[in-house]
């Protein structure tokens, strides 16, 4: 396999004595789409977050052949990396279209509106909505805003964290198909996912994380319905029916 | 950080008071000139340490001091000079005086948040320095009022107090300081400390905010009321004395000394007021100097000059004393009597905590949509259920934390929505957090004291004055956050650390002693396994059994289904706002709905077998 | 008739000044959640240094005027990295470790101002061209006309680069959401430099302004500041537009009552309607507040 795109050598992440994530190695290859599962605390979004340079780290992360290990998080963006963040968090007091123009900061001041129109076309919603107020939309719009502004600027590699959080099931798939479409045109994705069944649905290969550390990992399609999967997933809930 | 001073920071505190007496000594001498600055000093170390227990230790930014000195000031000055109120009476009305003023400012704008309460008070300092000028009749106007120390040579017996004024306030200070160090060394000190680090936490274990700063802040201002009746006997009141700088001069004070300290307001009122006496530069340059020292302070040295020393003998007892706990947690094993007789009796909805109907959205998301849980006494309840799905909303709901869009609560069927955590506390509701809450400034055993703040029984008022029940009460409190701690099995090399030094899962069970600590009924814990490795989640599993055991009702949220499944009389599932399934546990883990909910479609035929 | 407008255009002109020192606490606090009590004697060093520069030298005003502000600006900038960022993470402090540092600041400030600038108090030349004009039988200096005409115009072009403009839109994120807006490419501490060179610019134009009508001495920052906490209290902490009718509202009321009112309760005015507001206004402002935060996501938190 050529040089991956994203490569995590023994990354372990701690906040403060808490640790998040345990020593875990993942690769991930140009133009996969990667699905990481796990139950809550098994360290999904702690991963996002080191690699995110949001989070204090321990060990190497290389992207696009550099070590951003000790990157500032606002270099990342140009370097081709976006991150749709847990929960949206998109900008609440400023509209649709300026939370979009926050996203494309990396880019030239010219680009800028062309890269605008281009979301416009893909994304109908938000052309609709272009002045509201992202903090009076409902959460599956939210979700939409949050993933084009995290893909407006073109990223080689985007990273999404729980998209399907407390979403309606419709948006939900909605959501997926969009993550779909965007694979298709090239990008490289890594989705962390409570939901596991529509994470591995659409992926090519996945990782379930337990505890901090990678319990399984391999193709998404052998994943998808596994019992030990579910297990893992679940927390063991054999060893409990035990006592 | 700043923390009460426990058993053995006395040492400390004495080598405080005896360099401030050679300094004193130093600053002051023969001549009688020097002789007042002492008395200025003892002075202003009373307003420090007075607006150190509404500032330092509250937590509440109070810019009004200079007010409220200037209140106890002219009160006394005109008490005595028109009323015809003897010294030492004027300064007993000029306290009460104080009293109200401090009634008036405390009971609305106490609800203001730091930045808006430094206004206010800062608003209230500056109308006191415009009327001081401003009521002739009270003050004499810009001219001042005189007279007043002469004054006292008036009456007989004053001569001799005019004479031996020194003593006349330097006894006041120590009396002020002895009676004001109790009232921080008692249940209330934890309490304000509690309320200044995490006003979340302290509701939650009981304590009623709002009359505790109102209490505090009267208290504040009595007391620097009399102090203000004492430098009025200095003998010239002037406005230009009572302004703003004068409230920034406590401030200084009180954080240079080292803020939550009491007795280091007299540090601070040394280098405040003495050193600039005796040590004559450029006054412009004194100036500078004093106002880089408190930014000096604030960046390097948060808890002051008395702070860093009581840092520095702490560091130094730990030094000197076991070497740190291993992190290995075989130690020590309370004794495990075997799993709980699940309780056979139907469950009596009188005798538990019941939630009917609750609704809540945020914005135009619905989070809760019509949920119905009921805890019984002697019960654990289990709460599962994926992200987002609405756990942590209805734990808050219950706590108090957050009201609800609509619901009815109950605990022992009693009505609660309309009650704060502190009243729910009383009527018996414990819970902890998702994410770590401990005082930061208190240390374990603390923390649990503070979580039986209720067990307490000694008022606000009583505080200062009771000696040897205080003693008790004390002794009494601290032997059984001893026995609580014991029994959660947090090892005693702990007890006296602060949350900071340990590790995470101890952390967590020392937060599940603090709400066992007020001896609660029902008890909510929201996911206390999270983050914790084995053999933790093994006492903690201990600790929860024997409590329901012993007749509380439990409220376990947790993703750690296995704990559950232990541990549960019931499992409740809620997913998106509603209950998709509750009943015992088995049938509720390996129930489709509920595995669909965690991982997807993909899961819910009910062939799917989990193998081991 | 004529008394009454001249009252109003004396307090409009006087209520643009505090609206601009409220402009310029709110910018900085829409970005950085802190509230500087120095932030009166950085204007205050503007015109000071001004005075300075003038008696060292024979530059034109005009140069001095921006040597001042530059020197003034660079004063703010170390003001906000030395007393108010490395504040930040304290424990049982931390909610107003800044109130403390920046008031040592403000102590600081004026204090060795004191020492190169003396005692006395000197006036400042007039930046806007004097003379009157007549108005409905009202004799109303230019000079008050042309501050409201200043300081709105600064309010509009910075209305507008706040609301138009990517720095303005980065440093609105950066409000809502500092970490986000750093994963979004945004250069975090650059921006928050800039909003405090603005600010500082800011506070300095209003000092130019108030200035010539009153003195010039070491202190004046505390009752610029004052007046303009006032007027962004009355306005809602981080409301920029309600923070000019804070402003305006104050300098109507100071003028109305220093014509109408016994001269000894004029001083009361901005005190009294602070505490008033503050203290009774809380339904109103709970009401606003509340009206705000359902545009916004729920700070309490969904994730359960």
């Amino acid at each position: 396999m050529s040089t991956p795109l994203l490569r995590c050598s023994n990354v372990s992440v701690a906040y403060g004595e808490v640790v998040g994530l345990r020593d875990v190695s993942l690769d991930v290859a140009q133009g996969e789409v990667i699905a990481i599962i796990g139950a809550n605390g098994a360290g999904k979004s702690s991963l996002l977050n080191g690699i995110m340079r949001l989070a204090k780290t321990t060990g190497t992360v290389e992207f696009d052949g550099h070590d951003i290990s000790r990157a500032r998080a606002s270099r990342l963006t140009r370097m081709g990396l976006a991150l749709v963040p847990e929960r949206r968090q998109i900008f609440p007091s400023l509209t649709v279209e300026e939370n979009l123009l926050v996203g494309a900061n990396a880019l030239p001041r010219r680009e800028r509106r062309a890269a605008l129109a281009e979301i416009y076309d893909t994304f109908a919603l938000l052309a609709e909505r272009r002045e509201q107020a992202a903090g009076t939309m409902s959460g599956g719009q939210q979700q939409i805003v949050a993933l084009a502004r995290a893909v407006i600027s073109r990223p080689k590699l985007c990273l999404l964290d729980e998209p399907s959080l407390g979403l309606a099931p419709i948006w939900v798939s909605e959501l997926f198909n969009e993550i779909t479409r965007l694979a298709r045109t090239g990008m490289t994705i890594v989705v962390v996912e409570q939901l596991a069944s529509a994470a591995l649905a659409i992926a090519d290969r996945g990782y379930v994380l337990e505890h901090g550390r990678v319990a399984l990992e391999g193709r998404a399609a052998d994943l998808l319905g596994n019992a030990a999967v579910a297990g893992r997933y679940l927390g063991s809930v054999d060893q409990a029916a035990a006592r | 950080m700043m923390r009460p001073w426990a058993r053995g920071g006395w040492r400390v505190e004495l080598v405080i008071v005896l360099v401030a007496i050679v300094a004193l000594v130093l600053l002051g001498g023969a001549n009688a000139y020097y002789v007042r600055i002492i008395e200025l000093v003892l002075i202003y170390a009373m307003v420090g340490m007075a607006l150190d227990v509404i500032t330092g230790y509250g937590g509440q930014f109070s810019l009004g001091h200079s007010g409220l000195f200037a209140v106890g000031a002219y009160a006394a000055s005109y008490g005595y000079l028109h009323m015809g109120i003897p010294f030492p009476l004027n300064a007993l009305w000029a306290m009460a005086i104080a009293a109200v003023a401090g009634v008036i400012i405390a009971w609305p704008a106490l609800r203001l948040s730091d930045l808006y309460l430094a206004l206010a008070t800062m608003a209230f300092a500056f109308i006191v320095q415009l009327a001081a000028n401003d009521f002739d009749g009270i003050t004499g106007g810009a001219g001042g009022v005189g007279g007043l120390a002469p004054a006292i040579s008036r009456y007989g017996i004053s001569a001799w107090l005019g004479e031996h004024y020194l003593w006349v306030v330097g006894l006041a200070f120590v009396v002020t300081w002895i009676l004001l160090r109790r009232m921080t060394r008692s249940r209330w000190g934890r309490a304000l400390i509690g309320m200044r680090d995490s006003e979340m936490l302290a509701a939650s274990v009981g304590v009623d905010l709002r009359a505790l700063k109102r209490g505090a802040f009267v208290l504040s201002a009595m007391v620097t009321g009399l102090a203000g009746a004492l430098f009025a006997h200095l003998g010239f009141l002037s406005p230009d004395i009572f302004q703003l700088a004068l409230s920034i001069s406590f401030i200084t004070i009180v954080f240079l000394g080292g803020s939550g300290t009491l007795i280091g307001s007299l540090v601070g009122a040394i280098v405040v007021v003495g050193v600039p006496e005796r040590v004559t530069i450029d006054p412009n340059l004194n100036l500078v100097i004093y106002g880089a020292l408190l930014i000096v302070v604030m960046i390097a040295a948060p808890r002051g000059v008395a702070g860093a020393l009581q840092s520095v003998a702490e560091r130094w007892r730990r030094t000197r004393s076991a070497p740190k706990p291993s992190v290995a947690v075989d130690v020590h094993e309370p004794a495990t009597p075997g799993p709980r007789v699940r309780p056979s009796e139907p469950l009596d909805p009188r005798r538990a905590l019941v939630a009917t109907d609750v609704h809540k959205a945020f914005g135009g998301n619905t989070v809760l949509n019509g949920v119905d849980l009921t805890v019984g006494a002697g019960r654990l309840v289990g709460l599962i259920g994926p992200n987002g799905s609405g756990k942590t909303t209805l734990l808050n709901i219950l706590g108090g934390q957050l009201i609800a869009d609509a619901a009815e609560l109950r605990i022992d069927d009693e009505r609660v929505e309309q009650l704060g955590p502190p009243d729910r506390v009383r009527r018996g509701l414990a819970r902890t957090f998702q994410h770590a809450t401990l005082v930061p400034s208190l240390t374990v055993s603390e923390n649990v004291m503070l979580g039986a703040h209720l067990r307490g029984a000694i008022p606000f008022v009583g505080a200062p004055f009771a000696v040897g029940r205080r003693l008790r009460e004390e002794r009494a409190l601290g032997e059984r956050a001893a026995a609580l701690l014991e029994e959660v099995g947090v090892e005693p090399g702990y007890w006296h650390r602060r949350p900071e030094e340990l590790p995470y899962g101890v952390t967590r069970i020392v937060e599940v002693a603090v709400a066992l600590a007020a001896e609660p009924r029902y008890l909510m814990l929201d996911e206390p396994a999270a983050g914790l490795v084995e053999e933790e989640i093994e006492r903690l599993a201990g600790v929860i059994d024997r409590c329901v055991g012993s007749g509380v009702g439990v409220l376990l949220v947790e993703h750690h289904l296995g704990l559950v499944l232990r541990l549960a009389d019931s499992v409740v599932c809620l997913d998106g706002g509603k209950i998709i399934m509750s009943g015992d546990p088995e049938t509720v883990a390996r129930h489709p709905a509920v595995l669909e909910a965690y991982l997807g479609p993909a899961w819910a035929t009910p062939a799917t077998e989990v193998t081991p | 008739m004529a008394t009454l407008i001249e009252v109003l255009v004396s307090g409009l002109a006087l209520g643009a000044i505090y609206a601009l020192v409220g402009l310029s606490l709110n910018v900085v606090y829409i970005t950085t959640r802190v509230v500087s009590f120095a932030q009166g004697d950085i204007g205050m060093l503007v015109v000071a240094g001004t005075l300075w520069l003038g008696d060292h030298g024979g530059r034109p005003l005009a140069v001095d005027l921006v040597l001042a502000l530059a020197g003034a600006a660079v004063v703010a900038v170390l003001v906000d990295l030395i007393a108010v960022r490395a504040i930040r993470g304290g424990v049982g402090v931390a909610a107003y470790g800044w109130i403390v540092s920046t008031l040592g600041v403000s102590i600081v400030i004026q204090n060795s101002t004191a020492m190169w600038f003396g005692t006395e108090s000197r006036g400042f030349p007039h930046v806007l061209p004097t003379g009157t004009i007549e108005l409905f039988g009202a004799v109303i200096p230019t000079e008050r006309l042309l501050t409201v005409a200043v300081v709105a115009a600064l309010i509009l072009l910075l209305a507008l680069a706040v609301a138009k403009t990517q720095w303005g839109r980065v440093a609105r994120a950066l409000a809502d959401n500092q970490p986000i807006a750093a994963a979004c490419g945004v250069p975090t501490n650059w921006i928050r430099t800039s909003v405090v060179l603005v600010g500082a610019a800011l506070v300095g134009v209003a000092a130019m302004l108030s200035a010539p009508q009153t003195f010039v001495n070491a202190y004046i920052g505390t009752s610029l500041l004052l007046n303009g906490m006032v007027a962004i209290v009355l306005g809602g902490l981080g409301n920029v537009r309600a923070g000019l009718v804070g402003g305006l509202v104050l300098g109507v009321a100071n003028a109305i009552a220093g014509r109408y009112l016994d001269s000894t309760l004029v001083p009361y005015v901005p005190f009294v309607l602070l505490l008033v507001w503050l203290i009774f206004g809380a339904d109103v402002r709970g009401k606003l507040a509340s009206a705000r935060a359902a545009r916004r996501r729920d700070p309490v938190g969904v994730t359960a």
